[in-house]
């Protein structure tokens, strides 16, 4: 008796604690992804290992991209999703491949990128890989 | 008893633990209407599509375009679209039913003000729908005292019930001393359930005022947005002869002249009669600036902007964008070609140049300058990933040569596709962040030209990950004996590694921390700039 409530407490209290994360898991446009935050100095707290981050000489955060499933983002699309919920949640993106450029030259073409002012969705086979936001408001 | 008392002690374990997870939980989504409308029986989140009179009410009542483009679809679309517009529904015990949804408003420079749609159904008559607009007016001091963190629980400011056609049927204020049953009793529906604020002012000056802008998101769309001087009625530093925040005439100009600022440039009277008709366009501009840093690439962007949109050939900024090649490719007429017999062997003298002196400079263009970041991606979305590029000086017997060029793809490489004929393209004038200049023997040089020479650039000599433009440079430069650390990084695109190798990145910075120099070391230069430009053959 006594094991099974507390196999029952320990359950209960993950599957609470699910609803609790979930705005921990958040990714909002342009702005941050979790607790970490574009134009914030990096909090070593706020590190894990499921979003990266590029920051630059000041130790600002400037970008922002995960790979991990369990981010969503305002609209409710996460990394595993197929690429046509981002167009039915977000209408057509700005760009859907992304130039190389050598300064003024183009030189090639990355695709599989689907961009928009404030979110950057990377997919392979039609699935999303990651979801990145940076510090430009893209046109 | 003591099997009772285990079994009580773990139920009210269970029972805290469910009390402090939701806790949290409603800390993250405060709203008014946790607290109010003792009504309401039930309040969910629908979609739109699902309510197809209320679609049609709204095409009715020509306030369906500003639903579509409060949720980033143009006013134009099939009202298909409409089926992932989230809408709160609050239904009430007498059953009346609400819809409330995202409600754009247009760009106001005299006010903030955020605008929600809501239409009512009443129990009693069920074919006839009410629709008004429920306009929030934040106090500016709340505003920044909560660091515009969304928290309506304690808002203070005034809301205002619009009709559609915004003449004001109410108002209410909310302010330090309104009771949270005051509160309670008053406030109306709102959506604010994943809403935020986000806001920023533009250029501001050392007391920290400038414009502010504010962007009030909802569902990841920007549904309402207000500028306003901050503090309210600042009209120094930046913003010149500027006025208040209830002026919109001045706050216009400030904003253009912040803007010419910006430009470093003086308006003629009819730009500037332009911008003070469309003072949103010139936000926009403004805006894109400051966000950009104000770098040179933004501001050229801003001037032919600014000139297409006065041409009347555009009615927004996006629109003009939308139309833009903004960049040249190699192939493009703007790109000259280095053909290598005329202006490299048949141009520097190797067989009688031993009284001659020689230098060789690498020029680095990172993507981030002073960062090992193998890209960037632009504000375009484009993606940098720098250059790197050789100028080479032979003065012989009187005659001075000097050649700038860096080698490229010639045709389109992408990840999947790294290798491609190469081409030598002059590099001279090109922007740099890092570059050193050392003199060389003539047998060096020699040897170097030997070595451009002998790449067959008709041949797949051009790979993006091991024969790149840095490949070229730092193994021509290296023939010096230099040795320059030849640093391999990848091509990490969100995560992704998409391939790798010596970069610009990379390179920038081992160049830029070179100790000791190397030997014949003539400058170092770390601030950047623009490489000499080549000069015809003499």
């Amino acid at each position: 008796m006594n094991k099974l409530l507390l196999i029952l407490l320990i359950y209960t209290s993950f599957s609470a604690c699910l609803n609790k994360e979930y705005s921990e898991y958040q990714i909002i446009d342009g702005k941050s992804i979790g607790k970490l935050k574009i134009g914030e100095k990096i909090n070593i707290n706020n590190i894990n290992s499921l979003i990266d981050f590029k920051i630059n000489s000041d130790s600002i955060i400037k970008e922002l991209y995960t790979s991990s499933p369990r981010y969503i983002t305002l609209k409710g699309v996460r990394v595993g999703d197929n690429i046509q919920l981002i167009e039915s949640k977000y209408g057509k993106p700005i760009k859907q491949e992304l130039e190389l450029k050598k300064g003024k030259y183009t030189i090639g073409k990355i695709e599989n990128i689907m961009l928009y002012k404030k979110l950057i969705f990377y997919h392979e086979n039609d699935t999303i890989k990651s979801i990145g936001i940076k510090d430009n408001h893209f046109f | 008893m003591k099997q009772v008392m285990k079994i009580g002690i773990l139920l009210i374990g269970i029972l805290l633990l469910l009390q402090n997870c939701e806790k949290e939980k409603f800390n993250n989504f405060q709203t008014i209407e946790n607290n109010i409308e003792k009504d309401e029986i039930s309040k969910e989140y629908v979609n739109l599509y699902d309510y197809p009179n209320i679609i049609t009410f709204l095409n009715t009542n020509s306030v369906f375009s500003n639903v579509l483009k409060s949720n980033n679809f143009s006013s134009n679309n099939q009202t298909n679209d409409a089926s992932n517009i989230p809408v709160l529904m609050t239904t009430t015990e007498n059953g009346d039913t609400t819809f409330t949804l995202d409600y754009y408003n247009e760009l106001d420079i005299q006010n903030l003000y955020f605008d929600n749609l809501v239409v009512f159904e009443p129990n009693m008559v069920r074919d006839e729908l009410y629709s008004y607009i429920i306009r929030y007016r934040p106090n500016l001091e709340w505003l920044i005292e909560n660091d515009f963190q969304l928290d309506l629980n304690n808002y203070i400011g005034t809301i205002q019930y619009l009709n559609i056609d915004y003449s004001i049927n109410g108002e209410q204020e909310f302010t330090n001393n309104t009771s949270e049953t005051d509160k309670s009793s008053q406030a109306p529906q709102v959506i604010t359930e994943n809403c935020y604020l986000d806001s920023y002012i533009l250029n501001p000056d050392s007391c920290g005022c400038g414009i502010l802008v504010i962007d009030w998101y909802c569902f990841s769309s920007i549904y309402g947005h207000g500028i306003t001087s901050f503090p309210q009625g600042y009209d120094g530093g930046i913003l010149g002869g500027g006025g208040g925040g209830s002026d919109v005439g001045a706050l216009a100009n400030s904003i253009i002249q912040s803007l010419e600022n910006s430009l470093n440039i003086e308006f003629t009277v009819e730009q500037n009669s332009y911008l003070l008709a469309h003072p949103d366009q010139a936000l926009q501009l403004f805006s894109f600036l400051s966000l950009n840093n104000n770098s040179l690439e933004a501001q050229q962007f801003a001037i032919a902007a600014m000139e297409a949109l006065e041409s009347n050939n555009y009615n927004s900024l996006d629109e003009y964008l939308n139309t833009l090649v903004i960049f040249d490719s190699p192939e493009s007429p703007t790109a000259i070609e280095i053909d290598l017999q005329n202006d490299i062997i048949d141009c520097f003298d190797t067989t009688n140049n031993q009284n001659g002196y020689h230098t060789i400079t690498i020029y680095v263009d990172q993507p981030v300058e002073n960062s090992n970041d193998t890209y960037d991606i632009n504000i375009f979305g484009d993606i940098e990933v720098g250059h790197t590029f050789i100028g080479l000086e032979q003065g012989s017997n009187g005659v001075v040569n000097q050649k700038v060029l860096g080698l490229y793809p010639n045709g389109g490489v992408s990840p999947d596709q790294p290798e491609t004929s190469a081409i030598y393209i002059d590099d001279g004038g090109h922007d740099y962040d890092v570059s050193i200049r050392i003199e060389v023997t003539p047998t060096v040089f020699n040897a170097m030209i030997n070595y451009i020479s002998s790449i067959n650039t008709s041949d797949p000599n051009y790979n993006l990950n091991n024969n790149n433009c840095s490949n070229f440079a730092l193994s021509l430069f290296n023939l010096s004996g230099s040795n320059i650390p030849d640093t391999s990084a990848n091509w990490e695109v969100m995560g992704n590694v998409l391939g790798g190798g010596t970069n610009p990145g990379s390179l920038g910075q081992d160049i830029r921390n070179l100790n000791p120099l190397p030997t014949g070391t003539l400058e170092h230069d770390t601030n950047g700039g623009n490489a000499i430009n080549s000069n015809p053959c003499n």
